[in-house]
């Protein structure tokens, strides 16, 4: 499975630099609605967040051509802006595919994607969306969002997940009942 | 002649023996600092396993994987080498023919010895489990985790103590039946961390006590996320 | 202390002239060494047994097959009646404390009693009654609380010996109880010993290089060497096999001519001269068949032939008379 999400994530990068410096004409969704026709936008432009917080946010697809589209393949990808911050997206979040159904003309369909930033920085965030099979190969073209502008700020937590009570009073447990059973020894 | 003197309860010699070994284990500076530095340890690593959970670098069966797998490793390392310096460790402290010039057979010292050194993974275990659950990885998850881990980590220690016991009772150096258990632990522990494949690799995983009780304490743990 | 007296009571103690420990032709070879070989003697209520031998002569070896630690390769020993083969209940009569003994050094004396005590199985209440007795007896500077690593070597051999008193034995094995005790230390050792022998009844082997402590202490002595027994019996008779031949004599320096010639003449007397070059020191051999015939007192006619001779005697002395000559001889002329 994770070896399907990591082509999936290829692909889409890819698809993305392909894109980016402008698909030929065999770059269309043949019979479908085109890679033109879609819109994606994201709820949110900018957002700001601590290591270890969840930030929720949502895409949105419009088909705004006159035939449906195939069936998608929706994939959040993210990348570092300021260049310093190592980003693996399996870290950063749970779950970053999302099968689409095809989309009708003028629909549109909305995802939802989970972010848990993992090391501080400025981090880039965008959804693009491919064709899925048999297209893919084919005639994949890809439609991707704006970006999501993301600042992380290193999040400081004494008590990670509320263990601290635990790796403090254990060896201060252990520690008193050997005491107590060395007093108790010498007594006899 | 009697060989049964007095009215007290009298105790079987290897319970004597037993005893005594307790004593000298647990209420001696020796197992307690290895008790408490186990502790300490386990602290610093779920603390650490805590941190990275919430950072989301590790998933929660992953935190209670390293929690036990390091109480695993330990106890039953610790059981070997107790074990290992039991009988050779008394001769090479010229205490052994002392012990054996009592009523006792050689049997009963052995068995006494052997029990007391078994004793390690129940205590390092019950030292676990506050952590285990700390990690908060639900009930139900935590007790299978501790259930899966205590059967294999018995079944272990009574296989590696009593291998460390058979060296000691042939070696005459103590260093000798230390170091060989040592070897020996290192070996066996060396499969579960190295990826093997293919039939030879299943047939030593599976032939391992240590790498196929790890993986039956994997499997178990896994089992109630089939399917996710 | 019900225990200790109902032990006592169970024992079949000195009441009988029956030998306590008797021993028939053992043996113990290793690979092809014999480290003993074809030892016998009996031992008998309240004696003590000196075993005497060279470094290597199967002392060692010899209490380790008795004390059942190793098999005999042939030959059988009983004790009290018990044959080597059920060695447990061998066990529970014996009392040994081997020359390398070591100690728990962390334990305290008295907890390492008391552990001594649960293994030949008191009850807690009784280990805790043994344990004080002992260490009352044998341990005489209070430090019983104290723990064993603090202990000098000599409290830690008496702390051996009341171990090895635990079990009320028949028969004591001390081997080298006083190797590396000072003379103090050795004393109250020897003491220790006669005291065991004497008021409990016990049966003592001791095996000992100090052949002092041995004419000291012993009523008997076997002697080894290379793991066979060279000579066996009472102190005197053993003195005896090795009986002095030559006398040793010392006379006013002015008498010197006087005195050598008269003992040259003296009946009996083979060869005289001084020795180590001092003037007034002379020794005086006799014909062994001659003294064979005279027996000890025939040397008497040397010291007779120097009164008659007006020469003062300052100082005799019977060369070989002691058990460390007898010992040096038998086992010399054993090697040769």
């Amino acid at each position: 499975m994770k070896r399907l999400l990591g082509f999936a994530t290829a692909a889409t990068l890819v698809g993305v630099l392909v894109a980016a410096f402008g698909a030929g004409p065999g770059g269309q969704l043949t019979a479908h609605a085109q890679s033109s026709d879609l819109v994606l936008t994201l709820d949110i432009g900018k957002a700001t967040a601590t290591t270890g917080d969840t930030l929720t946010f949502t895409s949105e697809i419009t088909n705004n051509g006159a035939a449906a589209t195939p069936a998608l393949i929706a994939n959040l990808t993210f990348a570092s802006i300021d260049l310093d911050t190592y980003v693996d997206p399996e870290d950063w979040s749970p779950q970053r595919t999302i099968a689409i159904a095809p989309i009708g003309p003028g629909q549109s369909a909305t995802q939802s994607w989970t972010v848990t930033p993992v090391l501080p920085g400025e981090i880039a965030i965008y959804v693009a969306v491919l064709p899925g099979e048999p297209e893919l190969v084919s005639n994949g073209s890809i439609a991707a969002s704006p970006g999501l502008r993301l600042s992380v700020d290193e999040h400081r937590s004494l008590n990670p997940g509320g263990v601290l009570p635990v790796v403090v009073a254990v060896p201060a447990f252990v520690a008193a009942a050997f005491v107590g059973l060395v007093a108790a020894r010498r007594r006899i | 002649m009697s060989a049964v003197p007095g009215s007290g309860r009298l105790a079987s010699g290897w319970s004597v023996v037993l005893g005594q070994e307790l004593k000298d284990l647990w209420l001696a500076a020796r197992g307690q600092a290895l008790v408490l530095t186990f502790a300490l340890l386990l602290s610093a690593l779920t603390y650490l396993a805590a941190m990275n959970r919430e950072l989301n670098l590790l998933d929660q069966r992953d935190t209670v994987n390293l929690v036990l797998q390091l109480t695993l490793g330990l106890g039953v390392v610790l059981a070997l080498l107790f074990s290992a310096d039991s009988l050779s460790g008394e001769r090479e402290r010229e205490t052994l023919e002392t012990l054996l010039l009592t009523p006792l057979t050689p049997r009963e010292v052995a068995i006494g010895k052997l029990l007391a050194s078994l004793t390690v993974w129940p205590v390092i275990m019950i030292v676990a489990v506050p952590y285990v659950f700390a990690l908060r990885v639900g009930s139900a998850l935590s007790i299978e985790s501790i259930a899966a881990a205590s059967a294999v980590g018995s079944i272990l220690t009574v296989a590696f103590a009593s291998f460390g016991m058979a060296l000691s009772t042939v070696s005459d150096s103590n260093r000798l039946s230390l170091g060989v258990s040592l070897f020996a632990f290192v070996v066996l522990m060396a499969p579960t961390q190295l990826p093997l494949s293919g039939w030879l690799g299943d047939l030593m995983v599976s032939v391992n006590p240590v790498s196929a009780g790890s993986l039956s304490r994997q499997d178990r743990r896994q089992r109630p996320f089939v399917g996710r | 202390m019900r225990a200790l007296e109902q032990r006592n009571d169970a024992t079949p103690a000195a009441e009988t002239d029956q030998a306590v420990l008797s021993v028939h032709g053992i043996s113990k070879t290793f690979g092809s060494v014999a480290a003993v070989r074809e030892l016998s003697f009996e031992a008998y209520s309240g004696e003590i047994i000196g075993l005497l031998g060279p470094n290597g002569a199967g002392k060692t070896t010899a209490m380790r097959v008795l004390s059942t630690l190793l098999r005999p390769t042939q030959g059988s020993f009983s004790l009290d009646g018990i044959p080597h083969t059920r060695s447990v209940e061998i066990r529970q009569r014996l009392g040994v404390l081997p020359e390398s003994s070591g100690f728990p050094k962390h334990w305290r004396g008295v907890e390492y009693i008391r552990y001594y005590a649960r293994l030949y199985r008191y009850s807690s209440s009784e280990a805790n009654k043994v344990a004080a007795r002992l260490l009352s007896e044998v341990e005489r500077f209070g430090r019983a609380k104290d723990r064993i690593g603090t202990y000098s070597r000599g409290m830690r051999q008496r702390l051996g010996v009341a171990r090895a008193l635990v079990n009320i034995p028949r028969v004591i094995f001390l081997d080298e109880p006083t190797l590396g005790l000072d003379p103090a230390g050795q004393r109250q050792m020897l003491a220790l010993i006669k005291d065991v022998a004497g008021r409990r009844g016990s049966t003592v082997l001791l095996g000992t290089h100090f052949l002092d402590e041995v004419e000291e202490s012993c009523s008997r002595i076997i002697i080894l060497n290379h793991g066979r027994v060279i000579a066996e019996g009472l102190i005197a008779d053993i003195k005896r096999k090795a009986a002095p031949t030559s006398l040793r004599v010392r006379v006013a320096p002015d008498r010197r001519e006087t005195a050598l010639t008269a003992i040259e003449q003296a009946p009996g007397v083979t060869a005289a001269h001084s020795v180590d070059g001092k003037a007034d020191v002379f020794t005086a051999t006799f014909d062994a068949a001659w003294l064979g015939e005279h027996g000890d007192a025939g040397m008497n006619s040397a010291i007779r032939a120097l009164t008659d001779a007006n020469v003062p005697v300052l100082s005799f002395e019977l060369e070989g008379g002691r058990l460390s000559d007898a010992f040096l001889a038998l086992t010399k002329e054993d090697s040769e």
